[in-house]
Order: structure tokens, then sequence, then C-alpha cells
């Protein structure tokens, strides 16, 4: 007899309904070594969206997602998760509801796929606690849902850039969160592997209600796969809204300060976005 | 009237003494120290490496020791002058460091690092040689920091003559030393030979280094700390970052020196400047190392051809088991002495049995103890070449004995044992503290954890150098010494060591995290800061209790945990069991090699495990091939 | 074989504890322990740890079984001769406790400086500290009391008595010898050389201190030492007093005369100039009374041949 949760688990609470914020940042900023790398941020971030960060090297996209997944302390203001202050939720409850992924996972010359995988049920057993049935349908899951399932006992380092990409979504996926935070999981990937993740990511997020945060580059895959932009320069924020607000050549030029031009091929086709 | 600066009259004795040894130690220290910051200004420039510097890089210690093996082979050396064993030795251990880094991509630290494991190599086995020659080599102790004083003008017209070819050399190579310290593919771009170039600009530096350490010893940091400052000023062209570091360097050298000699002045006793340039050295390369930004997780190598693992299991432990028990076995039943060689019969000598047991015993636990030391703190830095000995955790134990034999004048063991271990966990707060300070560069961590050692080693060699003859047997206990291990003492590292697997064990989850660095496993809800502290305090725990059995660098806390791996040991409760098996293996037929190899003479067991352990290092290092791929 | 060491193990595991127990058990254990508490007289088979012990025995016609470092003492003290038969028990710092074990010994003369190793070695067999040099304290002090000791260990007391009275014979011979030679309270610096640039002078406490002061001369060097009763210096050091003749510990090689005598600062020494440089043969700093007489000897037939030029 299996249930969903488990004796002395929080589950989590379910994500809130879309349109509630799951982020909200009041006047957050981070400053190092006398050094500001983020202007005190006022901005949500909608749950149950697709959101990608925009802005050019140095802007603190990464730097907002190490806030928003707790690797770094706003140095000023103030981040509510879900309803409370970020800093109230245990390490492990956090986790259990956030994945986080740096721009650079590590090696993990030592591991296997699965075993990667199986480190996101750390956030539910903890140092010591016994892993049952749910775990290993979790983490069997994940692999089935990125496509690895028969990949499981490889090791990590032999994998190409896309599975390698892929088997740590799986150790997010097995964390069973309720958000992602992916700082730029194309950066390293040729054309092919960065659609392959990018619908990969965009069919999770309707299969899972996941909500994902994602900063990326590529402004042309970010309109044609997120459903709310947000555009960083300099620390603060330029736009937030829809893509459909976002690709005119004014608003992306003022963003990137480049004279930057659109086309959108017929009425359903991507917008391509150039720079002039 | 004659003023005696070029020609000194012979009988007025301040007048000579100005001329051939106050002048020519002004002149010697001012090119020596030039000589030291230009080599230091080209090594870090070709190899792109803040790093790199004759110290770092082995340089000297490779020059040294030759030095001493010259020394000990008495009339038969002098067929050739000292500067060409020297400049042997220097080669040959620059060599090694060039080598290994060249497999590695010349990475800034793990460069550092091997050249640092080169540097302590051979001091372990200039140890060696002054324990079985202490008369001979009682010069090294003071020629080993760096003694200025002159007594003719030999030693500057050489080292102005190595100083003004090596200079015009460089400063006419600079277009392409400037090309080199921008990077390869640019300098072959436009033609260059890179590696012809770098080699050949090495080749310069570490003669230059040799001709320096052949005139007046080992002067560590000054090639290492002035190029260092020099960059900060930003110097508009490579010739002029060598021309400055070089100016800079003789100024260092000139004021240490001073400084070493109002110390002889005012304690009465011989203080060599080198002692005094380590002393501001290390922390300099404190400094430096929190200004260096270093890759995080060096990268390690896949260990697979089809893309899986093939993990060694209860049979490699099974096997393992099984050699150390005939090891021990051997180490125990197996004598010898005057008489030749002895086997004990079993119902036979009791006393002797229990009089070897301790120490077998004690040399087993300490090997296995350096050994788990060893794979935490792989695991806490994610460096395969980081170990308690390269920590400065050793170190730590080793200057804690030293303090309280020779300026407390104890000399009962559990003083001695227990003034070891408030170095050894001193040594680790402060590498904690600075560990705290520079999250996210582990790496930087464990070269702070080396200049600490340097700097106790420093103040050792001050201590050693006023101490004379103590000297000597300090260096005894300080080489590890299995004879004075007392079965209770066997009784308490035992249990030390079982309750400290037993947390291992309990924790391996944490354990096994900390290997993937601090982010993801912080993103999965690990309180990384403290399980890395915990493994740390572990790490300094068993470090300090194997120190005095085995002393500081036996290297088994490096060549346990890699053999290991070696041995396809992967998920972590084999990779423990097949370290402590390994560790206890190795140190146990140490100490009985070192026991019976040169019976009646006895060379400490910590010693031949470094030898030995080295030698496999350098083997492990060579063989590796290095997973280029990035993320 | 497993079996047979599981045997020993266990064997060793039960004594272990029993050790454990009652530390005074351990010298019961050993098989050659004898009588504890007989006055000390007539031991036959006695191991030295040191080369001062070593030569203090051989002076009184004790020739011990074995002795640390007996290679090394044929090269750096060398009389009296030492016996081929003696055997070598490994380094003074780190004897060999199963070669000792092996010889037997109904004593063990160690020293202060060996304290660490003291439960070991009495765990073979009873162990006397006599420690002759490097006490911090007036070292010839030291080495007298430390013969008498050692005669009354071995029984020989009246011969200890005898070579103590042996040594101010010879310091008196050796006295009047310099003084009818006109060198009565010549000053003298008694140096070793470690390296061109680094002498060990030899000052007040030393054996070679007394003993200068025993043959009417004058130690020239007055500076701080160490316990062992030398400092390190530079040769220029040897300028201090011009009036000086340096007098240097041997076995000394040519080549390390001249590194430090040879050489432009060298050859302006005052002693040097005055061709006041004497090599001795070899010469043992740290030893007993019988490197005293021959140190007290050796200095004085240095000085008195003044015409050889024994100094470059």
């Amino acid at each position: 007899m299996e249930t969903p949760s488990i004796t002395g688990e929080t589950a989590p609470a379910g994500p809130p309904a879309a349109g509630a914020d799951l982020f909200r940042l009041n006047g957050a900023g981070y400053i190092v070594g006398g050094t500001r790398i983020l202007a005190p941020l006022d901005l949500a971030i909608p749950a149950g969206r697709f959101v990608a960060l925009l802005g050019h090297n140095g802007s603190g996209k990464s730097t907002l997602l190490s806030m928003l997944g707790r690797q770094l302390v706003p140095s000023e203001g103030e981040i509510v998760f879900a309803g409370d202050a970020i800093g109230r939720y245990g390490s492990r409850e956090f986790a259990r509801r956030v994945g986080w992924l740096p721009q650079q996972p590590p090696l993990a010359a030592s591991m296997t796929v699965a075993e990667v995988a199986r480190l996101g049920r750390y956030p539910w057993r903890g140092a010591f606690g016994r892993h049952g049935a749910r775990d290993e349908r979790a983490v069997a899951d994940a692999l089935d849902r990125v496509g690895l399932a028969t990949m499981g006992e490889r090791a990590m380092t032999s994998l190409s850039g896309g599975e390698r990409q892929r088997a740590w979504l799986a150790m997010l996926l097995a964390q069973e969160p309720a958000c992602l935070l992916l700082d730029e999981p194309t950066a390293a990937l040729d054309l092919k592997h960065q659609l392959e993740v990018l619908r990969l990511l965009s069919s999770l997020k309707e299969t899972h209600d996941l909500t994902i945060v994602m900063a990326i580059h590529d402004v042309g895959m970010a309109v044609r796969f997120a459903d709310h932009l947000i555009a960083l320069k300099a620390g603060r924020t330029v736009f937030a809204g829809p893509p459909e607000a976002l690709t005119k050549p004014d608003v992306l030029s003022a963003i990137y300060d480049l004279p930057i031009g659109t086309v959108r091929p017929g009425e359903t086709g991507p917008t391509i976005v150039y720079p002039l | 009237m004659r003023l005696g600066l070029f020609d000194p009259p012979e009988d007025v004795f301040a007048a000579v003494m100005f001329h051939y040894a106050t002048l020519p130690r002004i002149v010697v220290s001012l090119v020596a120290g030039a000589s030291l910051g230009l080599a230091g200004a080209a090594m870090q420039a070709v190899l792109r490496n803040p790093l790199a510097s004759p110290t770092t890089l082995g340089v000297s210690a490779g020059a040294q020791f030759a030095l001493a093996l010259a020394a000990l082979a008495g009339p038969a050396a002098t067929v050739l002058p000292r500067e060409a064993w020297s400049l042997c030795g220097a080669l040959a251990a620059t060599g090694l460091v060039y080598l290994i880094g060249r497999r590695t991509g010349f990475e800034p630290a793990r460069l550092a690092l091997a050249g640092m494991a080169i540097t302590l190599f051979l001091s372990a086995a200039s140890a060696a040689l002054i324990l079985f020659n202490e008369q001979q080599l009682a010069f090294l102790f003071l020629w080993g920091s760096g003694h200025l004083a002159q007594s003719d003008w030999t030693s500057a017209t050489i080292l102005i003559a190595a100083f003004v070819a090596a200079l015009a050399a460089l400063i006419a190579a600079s277009r392409a030393i400037g090309l080199l310290a921008v990077g390869d593919q640019l300098a072959a771009s436009v033609g260059l030979k890179t590696e012809t170039a770098r080699l050949a600009v090495l080749l310069l530096a570490v003669a230059l280094t040799a001709c320096v350490v052949t005139r007046i010893g080992v002067v560590g940091f000054v090639g290492l700390a002035i190029p260092a400052i020099v960059r900060l000023c930003r110097p508009r062209s490579v010739a002029r970052s060598l021309l400055a570091s070089a100016v800079l360097g003789g100024l260092a050298l000139f004021a240490a020196d001073a400084l070493a000699q109002l110390s002889s002045e005012l304690t009465g006793r011989l203080v060599p400047a080198g002692a005094v340039t380590a002393l501001f050295g290390a922390p300099v390369l404190f400094v430096l190392l929190s200004r260096t930004r270093l890759p995080a997780r060096p990268h390690q190598p896949a260990g697979h051809t089809d893309g899986r693992f093939h993990d060694a299991g209860l049979g490699l432990l099974a096997g393992l088991a099984a050699t150390l028990v005939v090891v021990a076995a051997a180490a125990l039943l197996i004598g010898r002495t005057g008489a030749g060689w002895e086997l004990l019969a079993p119902s036979g000598d009791g006393a002797l049995f229990l009089a070897r047991l301790p120490r077998v015993a004690g040399a087993l636990l300490a090997g296995a103890a350096i050994a788990l030391s060893g794979l935490l703190v792989q695991k806490i830095v994610g460096n395969d070449l980081a170990s308690p000995e390269l920590l400065g955790i050793s170190n730590g134990a080793a200057a804690g004995i030293v303090f309280s034999a020779l300026v407390l004048g104890v000399l009962s063991r559990t003083a001695l044992l227990l003034s070891g271990i408030v170095g050894a966990l001193g040594a680790t707060l402060v590498v904690l503290w600075f560990a705290r300070r520079h999250r996210d560069q582990i790496a930087a961590v464990l070269l702070a954890g080396i200049a600490l050692g340097v700097f106790l080693d420093s103040i050792i060699r001050i201590a050693l150098a006023t101490a004379s003859m103590q000297a000597v047997a300090l260096l005894t206990w300080l080489s590890g010494s299995s004879v004075l291990v007392s079965l209770p003492e066997v009784l308490g590292l035992g249990l030390l060591l079982a309750a400290t697997v037993a947390v291992v064990l309990a924790f391996r989850r944490p354990v096994a995290l900390i290997d993937l660095g601090a982010e993801v496993p912080q993103a999965l809800g690990l309180k990384v800061r403290a399980v890395q502290t915990g493994m740390l305090a572990l790490a300094a725990l068993l470090a300090s209790a194997a120190t005095m059995v085995i002393g500081p660098l036996s290297f088994v806390g490096l060549l346990a945990p890699h053999l290991a791996r070696a041995l396809r040991a992967r998920r972590l409760a084999v990779q423990v069991a097949a370290t402590l098996l390994l560790g206890a293996i190795v140190m146990t037929l140490s100490d009985f090699v070192g026991r019976v190899a040169m019976a009646p003479w006895q060379v400490p067991g910590g010693l031949v495990a470094g030898l030995v352990g080295s030698l496999g290092f350098i083997l492990l290092t060579s063989r590796r091939r290095v997973a280029g791929a990035g993320a | 074989m497993t079996r047979r060491f599981v045997c020993q193990l266990v064997f060793a595991a039960l004594a272990g504890l029993t050790l454990l127990a009652a530390p005074a058990g351990a010298r019961a254990a050993g098989p050659e322990a004898g009588p504890a508490s007989t006055p000390v007289s007539g031991k036959e088979r006695i191991v030295v740890m040191e080369w001062a012990g070593l030569e203090t025995l051989l002076a009184l016609g004790v020739t011990p079984v074995g002795a640390a470092d007996a290679g090394g003492y044929r090269e750096w003290v060398s009389t009296p001769a030492l016996p081929e038969a003696v055997a070598e028990v490994g380094s003074r710092q780190e004897p060999n406790l199963e070669e000792l074990a092996r010889l037997k010994p109904d004593l063990i003369l160690s020293h202060a400086h060996l304290r660490p190793l003291k439960g070991k070695l009495e765990a073979i067999a009873p162990v006397e500290d006599v420690t002759l040099n490097g006490t911090g304290t007036d070292t010839y002090e030291a080495v007298l009391e430390g013969t008498r000791r050692i005669g009354a260990l071995t029984g020989k007391a009246q011969a200890a008595e005898a070579l103590i009275d042996s040594a101010d014979t010879a310091f008196e011979a050796d006295a009047s010898k310099l003084a009818a030679a006109g060198l009565a309270g010549r000053s003298i610096y008694f140096v070793r050389i470690i390296d061109g640039n680094a002498l060990r002078v030899h000052g007040k406490g030393s054996v070679a201190g007394t003993v200068l002061s025993r043959l009417g001369l004058t130690n020239a060097y007055q500076g701080t030492v160490n316990e062992w009763g030398f400092a390190t210096v530079e040769p220029s050091a040897l300028a201090e007093d011009p009036k000086a003749a340096i007098v240097v510990a041997g076995p000394v090689r040519d080549d390390q005369m001249a590194a430090v005598f040879d050489t432009p600062l060298g050859r302006a020494l005052p002693a040097v100039r005055a061709k006041a440089v004497h090599g001795l043969p070899v010469t043992w700093t740290f030893g007993g009374i019988p490197s005293a007489i021959h140190m007290a000897d050796a200095i004085a037939a240095a000085l008195t041949q003044r015409s050889a030029e024994t100094g470059n």
C-alpha cells in the first residue's frame, strides 16, 4: 500500500495556483566586496510559468538565480518564497520544493547516471533515512522522463553533453520539486541538444506542473519556449512580461544596446531575432 | 692613504673583513635575490601560473638534495663542480614537475601541488641522509636555510656572471615570453614553437636557481612573492616586469639578510637569511592565494573504458585483508640482528614478540589512520593530490613537538603527543579559518595549508639550526618512531581509528555528496560547511595521532586513497575499507623494511614509506589520462 | 602460518592486557631481568648508548658487549680503541632494541637524551642514565660525576678515581710543558669546522673550555653558548681576540681547513697571519675523561710544535 505522502515528510504543498507569485523579491540586492552586483530588485516570479532570464554577461542573471536557490544570501532586502521568507525554510525542506543547478554541474567522474539521479532523494531521506520503493520509483520515473532509463549504469563521464545535462535534470526531477532554477542549461550544448533540453523542460513544465526559472542567452530560444521573460541590465530589471511584449525591436535594442530587428515568418512560426 | 675598498691593507682585519666579507655579502644578497626574483617572474610568465616559483616547482629542493649527495660522495664527486651537481638535481626535480604539469595542462594549483609534493619528498630524503651521516652533514641544517656569509668574492663573481647572462637572455626573449604569457594558441599562431620556447626559458630559470642554491643554499619564497608584488603594479611589458622582479628581489633578500644578521646579533645564534624569507614569504603566498582565481574542482580522470564502472567488491577487500595478514605476520615473526635473519619460534621468545607487537601494530594502525585522513582531505578539497602531509596538518604536529621539546624542554612521550595534537589542531584551525574566508576556492585552501606547512617548517628549521645536537635526536622523533609506541598507545590509536571509521561510514551519504563540491550538495539541502568542518577535524585528529608514529612525511595519506581508486574501489564504504587496508599494508611493510634492511641500523618506517610512496605517486601520475572534456 | 599467527596474537593480547593492568609486570616479563634490586657491581654484559660512556668503559678496562654507532666511534673518537667483537646496536638516537635484547645485557648504560626510550630499554635490562654531555651545566663536572658513577656501576670505582687522577696528572704535565714553552695564559679559540662560513666554537661550560683553563691557557671565546657549551659562528668572529691562536678539532681534512683559513678573509685572520692555526688529530669534543686527556695532549703538542707549521 503506497500513498504519495509518507509519515514524517512534508510533501510539497502543491504549487500555488497559476498566477500567484512563487518568488517575490522586495528590494533584494547583492553587493560583494563593495561592488554592487545586483541593484535592489522588486520582482515577482509567477508560479506555474516558464520564466526566462535574459541579459548579457555580467547583467546579474546568475546572481539572481543563486539568491533564489539560496546559494547566496541577499545583502539587502528580502526574498519571499511561497508566502514565507526564503531563509525560514529548513535546508532539506527547501530542497524538496526548489531544485537548483549551476551553470557547470560537477563532473561527477566516479558516479553513474542512476547514482546522480538518486542524489535527488537526499532532501527526502537525509543522511540516515532508508531508501524505499517510493524513492526507487521516483528515481526510475525521473530517468525515464529524461530518456535515460536504459543508461542508468553508464558512467557520467561517458555521456555526451546533452545526455549529461539530462542526467542532472533527472536528479532535479527525483527531488520532486515545485520549481526548477537553471543557470544557462543549454550554454555548453550544440543546437540539436539545446532544442532537445528545452523541449524536455517545456514538456516537464506541463506534466509535472513545474515553475521553471532559467537563465538563457539566446533570445530566440527564450521567446520560443518561455511564457514569461525578465531582462536584466547592469543589475537592474529592464523588462518583465510576456514574449510578445519583448519581441519589439526597440525593447530588445534597449536591453542589448544593439540595434536589433525581429521577423516572424508566418502567423504561427517562432519569432526570429537578429542584430542589425 | 688606502681606503681598503679595492685593495685592503692585509694587516687591518676590519678592512679585510669589509672588503671580503661585508661587501661580497651585500653583493651576494642583492644578486641572489635578483636572480630568484628573475627566475620566478620568468617561470610564472611562461607557465601562466602565479604560483610557479623556484620553491613551488621543486627546483631548490632538487638542487639541494643533489648537493647533499655530492657532499656525501666526498672526493669522488669533485670530478664535477658543485654547480653541475646542483643543476642535475634541479633539472631532475623540475623535469618531473614539468611532466606532471604537461599532463594537466599546466593548471596552476595542480602544478604547484606537484612541485611542493616533490619538495617535501626531497626533504624526507635529506632527512634520511642526515640520520645516517649526522656529522658529515651537520652543515645541511644551516645551508639548507640559506646562509649568506662570505669570505671572498668567488660566490659574488659567479652569481653576477650567471645573473647577467640570464637577464640578457631573458630580456632578449621577452617578446616570446610575452606571447607565451598570453596563451599558447596565440603564440603558435604567430609562428612561435611554444613548447621549445617554454622549455628554453624554464631551463634558463632552473639553471639560474641551481646556481644560487649552490652558492648560498635554499632561500625560499623570494621567487614566488616578488613577481607577485610586481604584478600588482601592472608593469607595461614583460621586460619591465622581469627587471622590476630582479630589482625588488635583490632588495628583498638584502633586507632579509640584514634582518637575519640583526637577529643573530641579538640572540647570539646564527639565523640564516632563508629562514627569514620563509617567515615573510609564506604569508605572502597566503595573500596571493586569496587574490588568485583557481578552479574550484580540478577535473578528475574517468577510469572506465566502455562507459560502465567495473567496481571492485568484497574480492578486493578479502585480497587486501589477506595481504595485510601476511605482511603483519612477516613483520611480527621475522627479525634481523647482527646474528643474521631470525624466524620467531611460535612457542619461543614471548618477550621478543611482545616487544615487537606494539611497534608493528602501531605502524599498521598509524598507516590506516593517515590513509583515512588522506581520503577525507581529498574528498573535502576535491583534489586527489591533497593529503594531510600537504595541508600543513602534519607540520603542525611536528611544530608542536619541536616547540615543547626545545622551548619547554619536555621529553616525556605523552606530553609530546599532546603538544603534537595541539599543534596539528592549531594548524587545522588556521586552514579552516582560511577556508571560511575563501568558500569557493577550496584548492586555494590546500595551497594555504602548504604555505602554512612551509611557514611552520621554517620555524622548525630556525629552532633546529640553533639547537645543535639535540636537533638530530629530534629529527628521529619527527621522522616517525614506531620504536617508542607502547601497547596503551596502540590501544588508544585503535579506538580512535575505529570511532572515526564508524562515524565516516554512518555519514557516508554526506561524505559522498561532498565529492561534488559545495554548490550542488547545498542545493540538495546538505549543510556543506558543517560536513566539511567535521571531516577536516576528523582528518586532523587522525593525522596528528599518526604523525607521532610515522612522522610528517610518510605520503601514505596521499598514496593509499590513490591506490584504492586505482584498484577500482569506487563506492564509499569499499573505498574507505580499501584505503584503510592499503595504508596499513604500506606502513607495516615500510616499518618492517626499515627495521631489517640495514640492521642493526634502523630507517624510520615513515621515511621508507615516504621514499616508496612518492615513487608510486609519480608512477600513478605519469600513467594518468585526464578527462579533457568539460561539462 | 595463519593459525600460528592467531595463537601468537591471542597470547600477545593476553600479555598486553596484563601489561596494561600492571605496568610493573613488564620487567618481570623480560626473561633476562635478573634480580632487580641487586646492588650494582660486577656487571658483565653492558651495552652503552653513547660514545662518552663507551670510552669511559673502555678506559676502565670494561669491554661492553654492544655499543651504539660503534662505527662512528672508530671515526670520530677512535681512542681508546674499540675491539671488533663489540656489537653494533644501531644509531645513537634510535638503537635497535631487538639487537639489544639479543645481546642479553645485564646493564644498559643510557643517558638523559634517550629518556623517551627508557621504558622500552627497561623491558630488556636494568637501565642506568649517566649523562656526561649536553646537561647545560659545567660539562667537565658532569663528566667527573658520570665517570665515578660508571665506575661504581661496573665495580671499578678505584679505576675511575685513578682515571680522574690520571687526567689531573696529564693536565698538569701538559700545562707545565706549555708554560715551559712560554705559552702560559695564551688565548685560544677551540673550533670545529661545519663549512666554509660556519664554525662551532667551544666556550664556557664545554669540556674544551675546562681543558684550556687546566692547561693554563685562556679561552678566547667568551660569548654565549648552548647547553652543549658551543656556539655556531662565522669565521670573522675568530678575529675578535687578535692575539689568540686557533685550534681545530679533528678529524679535519685539508680542504675543510682551506675553505675557512685559505680565503682572502681567512688569510687576514690574526691567527692565520701569525701562523697560529693548528689542526688536531681526531678529538671528540663531547667525550669523557679519555677524550679530555687526549684533547689536552693534542693541544699541548700542537701548540709547542709551532715551528712545524700545522695550520695552513
